[in-house]
């Protein structure tokens, strides 16, 4: 059984200029211990997805269709009569079974707040049999874990007296603090520098063999989930156009957006320099957006049916998936 | 050789730190003591994180900043201290290209508005019918649609907001662009597009650019040359292939180490050089060399002196170890 | 429209013809052309209170113009065989001590009460702006010794200022529309200073630096234009403080003269008559509260409709 799987997932936003309809029939899988890479540039709906899932969108929006599983638990809010009775079961789950990572670190602490006390509360909660001294105890050794020189004294500072990569680091530890089975990771390293990017992942690299948490990494950097992600979904226009490992969607992408945007990126490793191919067109604004693949408008194979209806999912191998006509029978031959 | 078209020499801006009445005035030395030149036609990549001084040594260069010491020369003028006729000349061929395509453009002017705000401020054609048309044609220039001239900016998604940003930067037919920036903010598939989009104006106009990223991946693609900086200092300067396949300085080696690479079979074997510690004060930086504190073949003498740029075939290095 | 909403179609072969470039909309617009007035209507617009509000103020500036000119009694036409009738259809508020008409009165207060709001409002806009704009802009120096003056002023009650003027200059409507600007010009100046200062390091305007615009050019159609948000919605906020303190002095019987009246003054005429005939106070502090919370609600749904934070 899968840790987390989403099932049909559509998620609206109601705004004074129309309907967003910023998450549109999402599945995905997460299985355990595995290290999920969701990619999508601003826009797709990759944090809105994320965010239907630990139930934390903003007062206009609404999930209106989908299964969420959460360890055997449908966890949508259409599974509750009750949005109380959601609420309450949400903040069980948020901080016990799932944690998540922001990208901008200042967000989430609390800055009037010694770290301590921000990272002894989720410790608490979790073991309510634990003591203070013991939970300090776990929190110091937490912090050394994530790899913050001289935790016994810095414990006892405020988030302001650390640097970017540092809260980072303390969001991490708040994030281990109570062993989630699922810990969402949304941009958490889009705010750091290039040095202190490499730390991170490297502890995230390092983390994941040594806890048994399966892991969602959001991002729109290719770079980022090539080196830490088992499996990859891109996602574009609210939707999911492709899945597969992460050697499958780097070495054989079937999406002509994927490939699009492997073709757009430069590689600092090669020599050549290539001329990069950028995809044309802006991304689509899922304000009233259309019937049809989100991409037609940008793709260079679109064809007449791209633009009525949305293709299903064909499938490569057991983990390879790509929804796209130009894979259907009837398109042999074109867009080669 | 042709002369360059900027030159720098021993740059320095300081900014004062508001201190308490009773505290010592103190100064962020956000850039302290830059020299280097850019050729007529060239692109010049300048990398660093943030804090590292290259924002504001672009924003001296289109005097944002007034430098406290050192000289700009623009083709061959110091351009430090000059007013009036001089200076609106300097505007004309100096421009800058914003990063943030949200805030670089006024929300309550028109596509139109903003785009023609350069000709209205010199000048440049009689007539508003001349001056419209060329905001048409510099429209199509950077691949908008010329009827998207009536609309307000908060229509438009970021790349094509950054676009506005260039056809105002293209206006003045400027000859040098800083572009501060000018990718970070965007969408992956949408920087490879203002990237081309420089490179094919870079061909058709004969403009050098002073390209200031973070993002090295591209900085490679797009320079010729590329310039290292650590805390307000040049540490390397050379040839962007040579930088990246042999960088020399051991801060630029571990800068490139970081560097996400996308590709998973070299990414998972890729070594990284993780630096100690975290990046100094620019208000107290290290004696001698600056990256002394966290490099890792630093020697006593490092604390004592400040290395100065020595020749390493066509590049130059700010290191002991190639002296 | 409709044909978006076909979900069952046919696959046929010329389904998968190629898609010709201009078939593509690959730019889309997703949004209507529309400028930030508009948009801010739309918002202003879904708030309730402030459309009551704004209906409620346009109503009391109509008839405090209309209602003098075509009621056939005047503010100050006495008829003492009928003092403190109550309300009639002769007399649809009834009569003052006097015998003169309260509605006439009171619409002719309105009038006073309104144009010293309006007036200080416009007075302070003006002056607060460019003073707010000059030392916020040129910053330094310059900015120091232009706030330390306001913090000077500040440090005045405001009350004593217009008890000053008015005592200095007599009680007139000139002398009490100074009075009131003298203080809350400083409010205006304080706001705009703020917005200038934050929008001038705004890469915007540093675009505009680097274009080689002027001084001027930067802070009338870059920095005060984006400032405008702010601007109205503290000119809507200073018209009610302007009104209160006019009723204020009016009350206190240093405001506008005999027979004239605002609805201070006539607040002020019936107010011992209150047990005896209570109307006479009714009307005039009806008039005073009900405008001043219109204004409110106004200022509020203003400020939820030009923010753009809030979009």
């Amino acid at each position: 059984m899968s840790m987390l799987e989403i099932k049909n997932l559509s998620t609206e936003f109601t705004t004074d200029n129309g309907i967003v309809r910023a998450v549109r029939d999402v599945s995905l899988h997460l299985e355990k211990g595995e290290v999920l890479g969701i990619v999508g540039e601003s826009g797709s709906g990759k944090s809105q997805t994320m965010f239907s899932t630990m139930g934390l969108l903003s007062a206009n929006g609404k999930v209106v269709n989908g299964e969420i599983w959460l360890n055997g638990k449908n966890i949508s809010p259409l599974a509750f009569k009750d949005p109380r009775e959601y609420e309450k079961t949400m903040d069980s789950i948020r901080g016990n079974d799932m944690a998540m990572i922001f990208q901008d670190p200042m967000t989430f602490l609390n800055p009037v707040l010694r770290i301590e006390t921000q990272l002894i509360e989720p410790i608490l909660n979790h073991h309510p049999d634990m003591d203070k001294k013991e939970a300090i105890a776990k929190a110091i050794e937490l912090m050394r874990k994530v790899g913050i020189p001289s935790p016994e004294n810095r414990i006892r500072q405020y988030p302001f007296q650390f640097s970017g990569g540092m809260r980072q680091r303390i969001i991490i530890a708040i994030a281990l603090a109570c062993d989630p089975k699922v810990i969402i990771a949304d941009e958490p390293t889009t705010a750091l520098d290039v040095t202190i990017q490499a730390q991170v992942l490297e502890l995230i690299n390092n983390l994941k063999d040594e806890i048994d948490s399966s892991i969602i990494m959001i991002t729109h950097d290719l770079g980022v989930v090539a080196s830490i992600c088992d499996r990859i979904a891109i996602m574009y226009g609210g939707k999911i156009v492709e899945t597969g490992t992460t050697d499958e969607i780097f070495y054989e992408p079937k999406h002509p957006y994927t490939k699009g945007l492997l073709s757009c990126i430069s590689n600092p490793e090669e020599t050549e320099r290539k001329e990069l191919h950028p995809i044309p067109g802006s991304p689509p604004d899922l304000l009233n957006i259309e019937e049809g693949c989100p991409f037609a408008d940008r793709c260079e194979n679109a064809m007449k049916v791209c633009k009525l209806k949305m293709p299903e999912c064909t499938t490569f191998s057991d983990t390879h998936g790509c929804s796209c006509w130009l894979q259907h029978p009837m398109a042999k031959g074109k867009g080669e | 050789m042709s002369n360059p078209i900027l030159k720098v020499t021993d740059l320095k801006v300081h900014f004062p730190v508001a201190g308490g009445v009773f505290s010592k005035k103190q100064v962020v030395k956000a850039v302290d003591g830059l020299n280097f030149e850019i050729m007529p036609g060239e692109t010049f990549g300048l990398v660093g994180e943030s804090g590292c001084g290259k924002s504001t040594t672009g924003r001296a260069i289109v005097k944002i900043y007034n430098p406290t010491e050192g000289k700009v020369e623009f083709n061959g003028e110091d351009i430090t201290k000059i007013k009036g006729k001089e200076l609106s000349q300097f505007r004309k061929n100096v421009q800058m290209i914003f990063q943030d395509p949200y805030a670089s453009l006024n929300p309550r002017m028109t596509v139109g508005e903003i785009i023609r705000e350069p000709m209205d401020i010199h000048n440049i054609y009689s007539t508003k019918k001349e001056r419209e048309n060329r905001v048409r044609e510099l429209l199509e220039i950077v691949g908008l649609k010329p009827d998207h001239i009536r609309r307000y900016p908060h229509e438009f998604s970021g790349g094509q907001r950054q676009r506005i940003g260039i056809a105002r930067t293209l206006a003045l037919n400027p000859k040098f662009i800083v572009c501060d920036e000018p990718i970070s903010a965007l969408d992956v598939s949408i920087q490879a597009q203002v990237i081309n989009l420089l490179e094919n104006i870079q061909k058709k106009m004969d403009i050098s650019y002073l390209f200031i990223a973070h993002d090295l991946s591209m900085v490679k693609h797009i320079s010729d040359r590329i310039g290292v900086m650590y805390l307000g200092n040049m540490v390397e300067i050379g040839e962007a292939d040579d930088v990246y396949n042999s960088p020399l300085h051991p801060y630029t080696q571990a800068l490139l180490s970081a560097v996400p690479i996308p590709d998973p079979k070299v990414a998972r074997q890729k070594k990284r050089i993780v630096l100690e510690g975290e990046l100094p004060s620019p208000i107290d930086p290290p004696s001698g060399c600056v990256f002394r504190t966290r490099c890792p073949n630093a020697t006593e003498r490092c604390a004592k002196e400040k290395p100065k740029a020595v020749k390493v075939g066509n590049r130059s290095v700010a290191c002991f170890l190639y002296e | 429209m409709e044909e978006n909403k076909v979900s069952d179609i046919t696959l046929s072969p010329e389904l998968f013809e190629k898609l010709d470039d201009s078939e593509k909309n690959a730019e889309k617009i997703a949004y209507e052309s529309s400028t930030y007035l508009q948009d801010a209507w739309k918002r202003f617009k879904q708030n309730k209170l402030a459309l009551i509000g704004l209906i409620f103020l346009l109503i009391m500036l109509v008839l405090s113009i209309i209602v003098p000119i075509i009621s056939p009694y005047t503010y100050d036409g006495q008829d003492l065989t009928l003092q403190h009738a109550g309300s009639s259809l002769q007399h649809l508020m009834g009569t003052d001590k006097f015998g003169r008409d309260m509605l006439v009165r009171i619409m002719c207060g309105g009038r006073i009460s309104l144009a010293v709001g309006f007036a200080a409002a416009a007075i302070s806009l003006v002056v607060g702006v460019v003073y707010g704009a000059i030392s916020g802009y040129l910053g330094g120096k310059v900015d120091m010794v232009m706030m330390r003056i306001v913090d000077a002023m500040y440090s005045i009650p405001d009350m004593l200022y217009v008890i000053m003027v008015v005592v200095a200059m007599g009680a007139n409507f000139v002398s009490i529309m100074i009075g009131v600007c003298l203080t809350f010009w400083m409010d205006m100046a304080r706001q705009v200073r703020t917005q200038v200062m934050t929008l001038k390091e705004q890469e915007f305007s540093l675009a505009a630096f680097v274009l080689g615009a002027g001084k001027s050019r930067i802070l009338f159609k870059h920095l005060i234009i984006n400032s405008m948000g702010p601007i109205i919605v503290t000119v809507t906020m200073i018209v009610p403080r302007a009104i209160f303190y006019e009723a204020f002095l009016s009350f206190l019987g240093i405001g506008i003269a005999a027979p004239q009246a605002s609805w201070g003054t006539l607040a002020n005429d019936a107010k011992g008559l209150v047990s005896t005939y209570p109307m006479e106070v009714i009307w005039p502090v009806l008039a005073i509260c009900l405008t001043m919370l219109s204004l409110n609600f106004i200022g509020d749904g203003l400020g939820d409709a030009l923010d753009p934070k809030k979009k």
